[in-house]
């Protein structure tokens, strides 16, 4: 016993050593975790806030060049920027908050919403305080930052899926322009399927086991469910609200969706099986169109050397919907009120000059940051789908539902229709189970 | 004749292998030496068309890869140290002393080899924070310096070792450290290095503690600064296959040298401390 | 005491007990404590209190940001309905048994084929370690991308030899394969080493005394160097059980647990239920789970390599 706490005591003075050392010799860390209340509140020091965001690649270059701008441009606020991958930041923005040195600001997707309002860490009120004014945003990006009449964040972005089409490869197939429905999508992808002899998918002796080209190409991972969605919501079909408690699925409409989805890998064979990096593909030649985001504008920009256009999201149904997501920015519960006030005008700023934000292929929902935007490349198609872009739900169990990682429901759907090719009726029973069960978990 | 049939043999095999083991690193060697357009070109190429350095120097110029780099070797060089230090002699005693409870502490302490990061990276998060800890070297180092396996290795390296070498100089009137010290230290050098070689990949490439623990761009390690500007594939962002690789490419460098200096010591340790005949 | 096979380092066998050491001074007992003190305070710290209470978190309802609410063993409960979680354990079984035998197998073949006299041996030994030197994540990017099924590099070859492609992470037969041959890779030149270390450790007197003996090289190696080596192959098969089990990056980053639950690993399962969905109780829970597994498949692994008990 008596060895147990003399242990104990050692272990208990090697711990205050550290944390004695820790904090001299670093004062960058102790200046975000100890400095609450009146600390930070004197007149000429700025006030440090620390803000989180999930980009990485082109997008955290631009993000990481505005925060500096924002930081010379006044001197009250200093704002750290961190980011990680989405689900990796938010572990550690919770973990955060758990030990009370929560981020200032945190960027997030619509639909992952619903969940921290779920879990009560943001701060509807710093919202509001801005007094934001609904005219001055993308309204589909605006909606998208409301959850039950109460706005959490203010809008940053819109994302989008479009249509990448190698024109080169359309011009020597004969095809004049990029096809905007159901019959003319099908018809361009099987010219645009080539066969090792030269033979296109529509001609005779096509030889379909040894294709060298491939006219369409898309993810046929969680974003094979997005366009699921899409098509859904082309029948004028949309089963998911931020409130369900249940689901019922409309079998033949969401069937007709991914019916749609696997004839182009099994029926037409338009559509490589199981393939793993359209843009990639796109990007080398090797597939003429993909449906794929505006995040990969630059990228393709610099990448290709053919010439290439986007168009909007074909309308293969009555209606036109496409799958979409707004980032936006939102402020977590602080009981230092000058963090939030400094949280406050640094949204409003990087909002109001998101324009350069476009750079790097997003779309501002600031309207002024957006009309202001140097176009880039192929931005016009995804500009033009704002009126019937569609989001997912901000449910509080969105996350789960949604999910891009295994177990997720969307994910055993869309792998089932586009790997295995099984029969759309029993997939859309899976997957309304597979939700039932996770709404009622 | 049969021998130099044999001797060709070996040198065949030995070739495959080599092959087997460097095939996809080969392979992305051959591309980070490539522009972009290229690496995606297909049928692939290995000898690229336009050889460029741009990837290389683009990871250099735009990122703070050498800070990083710093961070990655002063993490990865003071945990191995640490680990060094406080495991061999932890494992001397668990190896060769008998006193109660050392069953127990052991298990224990194997146990925990069980029990994989993810499990305790909250709890050890929200420690490091009450403590002022996050944001710092010590962060990663002191987490990487409760090391397991080293223990699991030198524990019973140590007990392997024969006991009329700490006999003799007992005799001789050494005292308990300075048999650690000037018999035990210099017969375990192969298990040292051995030790070494691995606890410091495994910290130089250590990744989601990491990246948890530490919150400014200057103070991120390699892999999670490579993996920020990478891109991600499972997340909507384009991944840059170019500078990715050229970036990997470049962080093997530090372990490979740790290998080449110290694969010596444990091929001749052994063989030279003359105990073992 | 004093033969060669004991002082082999590798003849644990005949030291299973240490009753045939002669006991220490009382004194000793406090020498034995300070050497350890250093190691275990760091050690309860940042790792054994970190661990138990990540465990005890299983007991509890926890979003990370809220408070924790105790829920008894319902989180255990949950695990017996929930089909997801059967799965990672088959999965996770399954992996294992693709990627134990041929990582302990081919590691000691290399490791005694690179114990050989020969030229370029030791490049030999630095290219075997390359794998596992490598960042996992961008293990599993360069893997991802060769594994393509369309415009791959392997399934170039494998047209280009009149083979056709196989669809190796999106075919949820292959998917499970096509990682564990990844993970073969990575891990066998760090049990090369482990392995080599051991073999260091046999005399070369020992070898040389039976060839003169007339014994062929195989009967050799059956009969002097397997015995001899079992303690390091009981060290090596539990680290690679731990780090089969416990393998999460190149998962992560190949399959994300698909096509369908194909890939999802009880590791895997477990970051998705913390990390994901933020249900950090019932993570916990399947911590215990996998806990309990590894130390099953030890238990087992000790009953068939029994050495080193007296530790």
């Amino acid at each position: 016993m008596k060895k147990i706490i003399a242990v104990l005591a050692s272990i208990a003075m090697v711990s205050s050593l550290f944390s004695g050392c820790a904090g001299g010799s670093q004062p960058a860390s102790t200046a975000s975790g100890a400095a609450s209340g009146a600390a930070s509140s004197s007149a000429s020091a700025p006030v440090s806030i620390n803000y989180y965001g999930g980009w990485t690649g082109g997008d955290l270059d631009k993000m990481s060049a505005l925060v500096q701008k924002f930081n010379e441009s006044q001197s009250e606020v200093q704002v750290t920027f961190t980011s990680l991958q989405w689900s990796q930041m938010f572990t550690k923005f919770l973990a955060d908050y758990q030990a009370g040195s929560t981020p200032d600001v945190v960027a997030m997707h619509t639909f992952e919403l619903g969940q921290f309002v779920d879990m009560g860490v943001l701060n509807a009120d710093a919202i509001k305080g801005l007094n934001l004014n609904a005219a001055d945003y993308i309204k589909t990006a605006w909606d998208g930052t409301i959850l039950n009449d109460v706005q959490y964040g203010i809008p940053l972005d819109v994302n989008m899926h479009a249509l990448y089409y190698n024109k080169d490869l359309f011009k020597a197939a004969g095809i004049a322009s990029a096809p905007t429905n159901k019959e003319e999508l099908i018809a361009a992808a099987q010219k645009l399927t080539v066969d090792a002899n030269g033979k296109n998918a529509t001609e005779s002796g096509f030889d379909a086991a040894n294709i060298k080209q491939y006219g369409f190409g898309f993810l046929q991972n969680h974003h094979a469910f997005y366009q699921t969605f899409a098509l859904m919501n082309q029948q004028g079909y949309n089963p998911f609200t931020d409130n369900m408690t249940t689901l019922s699925l409309d079998s033949g409409k969401t069937s007709a969706a991914l019916q749609f989805l696997e004839d182009l890998v099994y029926k037409y064979k338009v559509t490589p099986a199981g393939e793993k990096s359209p843009i990639d593909d796109f990007k080398a030649g090797s597939v003429a169109m993909v449906i794929d985001g505006n995040w990969q504008l630059s990228g393709v920009n610099s990448a290709a050397k053919f010439d290439w256009d986007t168009a909007a999201y074909p309308q293969i149904f009555s209606q036109k919907a496409v799958w979409g997501a707004a980032e936006l920015l939102a402020i977590p519960n602080n009981k230092d009120a000058d963090k939030v006030k400094a949280a406050q005008t640094f949204i409003k700023w990087l909002s109001d000059n998101s324009a350069e934000w476009a750079l790097s292929g997003q779309i501002p929902a600031n309207v002024k940051a957006q009309q202001a935007a140097t176009k880039i490349k192929g931005i016009d198609a995804y500009n033009s789908e704002l009126d019937y872009v569609k989001f997912l739900p901000a449910h509080k169990k969105s996350v789960k539902i949604f999910s891009s990682a295994a177990p997720s429901p969307i994910l055993t759907a869309a792998q089932n229709a586009m790997l295995n090719g099984k029969d759309p009726a029993e997939i859309t029973k899976q997957l309304e189970s597979d939700i039932n069960k996770v709404l009622a978990g | 004749m049969e021998k130099g049939m044999r001797q060709s043999l070996k040198y065949i095999l030995l070739i495959v292998i080599c092959v087997v083991f460097l095939f996809p690193l080969a392979w992305a060697l051959a591309c980070s030496i490539k522009p972009e357009s290229e690496i995606l070109s297909y049928p692939p190429k290995w000898i690229p068309d336009t050889f460029t350095v741009s990837n290389y120097t683009t990871v250099l110029e735009k990122y703070p890869y050498l800070s990083w780099g710093a961070n990655s070797l002063i993490t990865a060089v003071c945990g191995t140290l640490m680990i060094l230090f406080l495991s061999s002699l932890a494992a001397y005693a668990l190896g060769r002393f008998e006193f109660r409870g050392r069953k127990l502490i052991y298990g224990t302490i194997v146990t925990m080899l069980l029990i994989p990061i993810q499990a305790y990276m909250i709890p050890l998060y929200l420690m490091c924070a009450k403590i002022g800890l996050l944001n710092t070297y010590a962060s990663i180092i002191f987490p990487s310096a409760a090391n397991v396996t080293s223990i699991f290795i030198l524990t019973s390296f140590f007990k392997s070792l024969p006991r009329e070498l700490e006999e003799a100089a007992r005799i001789d009137g050494c005292g308990e450290f300075t048999i650690f010290l000037k018999i035990m230290l210099p017969l375990s050098k192969p298990a040292l290095s051995t030790v070494t070689i691995l606890t410091f990949i495994a910290n130089w490439n250590s990744f989601l503690w990491p990246m948890i623990a530490i919150r400014s761009d200057k103070m991120l390690t390699l892999p999670v600064g490579i993996a920020q500007f990478m891109g991600s594939v499972n997340s909507n962002a384009q991944f840059q296959y170019g500078t990715a690789l050229a970036a990997c490419c470049m962080a093997i460098i530090p372990t490979m040298v740790v290998f080449l200096l110290l694969q010596r010591y444990f091929v001749e340790g052994i063989a030279t401390s003359g105990i073992k005949g | 005491m004093s033969n060669r096979q004991m002082s082999s380092g590798a003849a644990a066998r005949n030291l299973t007990s240490t009753k045939g050491t002669k006991p220490l001074r009382a004194s000793q007992g406090k020498i034995a404590a300070l050497f350890l003190l250093p190691y275990l305070a760091v050690f309860l710290v940042f790792r054994l209190g970190p661990s138990i209470a990540g465990i005890a978190i299983s007991f509890f309802k926890w979003d990370l940001a809220g408070s924790l609410s105790f829920i008894g063993i319902n989180n255990f409960k949950r695990m017996l309905t929930d089909s997801n979680f059967h799965t990672s354990i088959l999965n996770t079984l399954i992996f294992f048994v693709l990627t134990l035998p041929p990582l302990i197998l081919l590691s000691l073949l290399l490791a005694a084929f690179f114990n050989q006299k020969m030229r370029g041996r030791n490049v030999g030994r630095v290219v075997a370690i390359i794998p596992y030197v490598l960042i996992p994540a961008v293990v599993g990017i360069i893997w991802n991308w060769m594994y393509d099924n369309n415009f791959g590099i392997l399934n170039f070859y494998i047209k280009k030899m009149g083979g056709s492609a196989i669809h190796w992470l999106t075919n949820e037969h292959v998917a499970l394969i096509s990682v564990a041959i990844v993970i073969i890779w990575s891990f066998l030149g760090y049990n090369t080493i482990l392995f080599l270390a051991g073999l260091q450790g046999i005399p070369k007197e020992l070898y040389e005394a039976s060839l003169i003996d007339g014994a062929t090289r195989f009967q050799t190696f059956m009969k002097i160097t397997l015995p001899l080596l079992k303690p390091t192959t009981s060290m090596v098969v539990t680290l690679t059980m731990v780090n089969t089990v416990q393998l999460f990056d190149q998962i992560y980053v190949m399959t994300n647990g698909g096509p369908g639950t194909s890939t999802l690993t009880m590791v895997q399962y477990l970051y998705t239920s913390a990390f994901q969905n933020y249900e950090m109780g019932y993570g916990s829970a399947i911590e215990v789970a996998v806990l309990i597994i590894l130390v099953i498949m030890i238990f087992i692994q000790n009953k068939f390599l029994k050495v080193d008990e007296g530790v």
